[in-house]
């Protein structure tokens, strides 16, 4: 019973500190793709991020799935400048203070904060 | 496939070239349940004496390296409130790709001050996550009547992400 109990609690606190620690990162609707080689013209950059909520982890119970739809972020991104496409893009995922002091005062409901920054290209 | 191939591969090259999105200063919360002289309250029985909560915010600055300042208020015995200050050295720390603490340990150096309360003690720590940002850190150390003390505290700390 007790050895049962300590590998239940093992594997529950593995789950804990190692699933939480990643997030995949793609895209829903199929148009976000990377071309390195495309030209254009550049007309500027942007910045856009976006919160993802989860229970306990973003990999277990993901309840916006932001990090599912960063071409939503850049396609907002590249709207001031009509841009066709995006190119250098920093994907980068983390705790604002805001979304630190949510997630330790409520620490089954969590959030953080995805940003996708970019240059704006015209064809 | 490929495109999730290349937004991952994105995702890492962001991860190792841009880090700069990340604050360099470290803030932290801990609510903190600490025993003191636990050996002979335990074979006495006297399970509530000698125990304090604590509230702690600690804030690391770039500036001052390995040291973290702490920073807090705390009741002993449900009675007695006071002031908590101190520093905090981390001795090992492993973080996480959002910036958090995934393990560490860390020399704590705390004071604490009140009407009718007074304790300082140092104690050793380990980080144990629980949570992207938050985990259970436990310590062990000794006050300034050289009497045994452990704590438990449930605690959280981040590098916050700095958004334009």
């Amino acid at each position: 019973m007790f050895k049962k109990m300590s590998f239940l609690i093992v594997l529950v606190l593995i789950i804990f500190a190692f699933s939480s620690c990643s997030v995949v990162f793609q895209s829903r609707d199929g148009n976000l793709g990377y071309f390195p080689q495309a030209s254009g013209r550049p007309v500027g950059s942007f910045s856009e991020s976006g919160e993802l909520w989860f229970i306990i982890s973003p990999m277990l119970f993901n309840l916006n799935d932001t990090n599912l739809k960063l071409d939503q972020l850049i396609r907002t991104g590249l709207s001031p400048y009509r841009a066709d496409f995006a190119k250098n893009l920093k994907i980068v995922e983390g705790y604002t203070f805001v979304d630190f002091i949510i997630s330790y005062f409520v620490p089954i409901i969590g959030r953080e904060t995805i940003t996708v920054e970019g240059e704006a290209y015209q064809q | 496939m490929k495109k999730n191939i290349c937004i991952f591969i994105l995702f890492f090259i962001t991860f190792y070239g841009f880090a700069v999105q990340y604050s360099d200063d470290y803030f932290g919360l801990s609510l903190e349940f600490q025993k003191a002289d636990f050996i002979k309250n335990l074979e006495s029985k006297e399970y509530f004496e000698s125990n304090t909560i604590s509230f702690v915010f600690t804030y690391g600055p770039s500036f001052s390296g390995p040291v973290r300042f702490r920073i807090g208020a705390g009741v002993h015995e449900l009675s007695d409130y006071y002031l908590n200050g101190g520093i905090e050295l981390k001795v090992l720390e492993f973080l996480n790709t959002v910036k958090g603490r995934v393990f560490g340990l860390y020399l704590n150096a705390d004071l604490k001050m009140g009407l009718d309360y007074v304790e300082a003690a140092i104690k050793g720590e380990i980080f144990i996550p629980f949570s992207t940002v938050g985990g259970l850190q436990i310590g062990i150390g000794v006050n300034h009547n050289v009497e045994p003390l452990f704590s438990v505290a449930y605690s959280g700390g981040v590098y916050p992400l700095q958004i334009k």
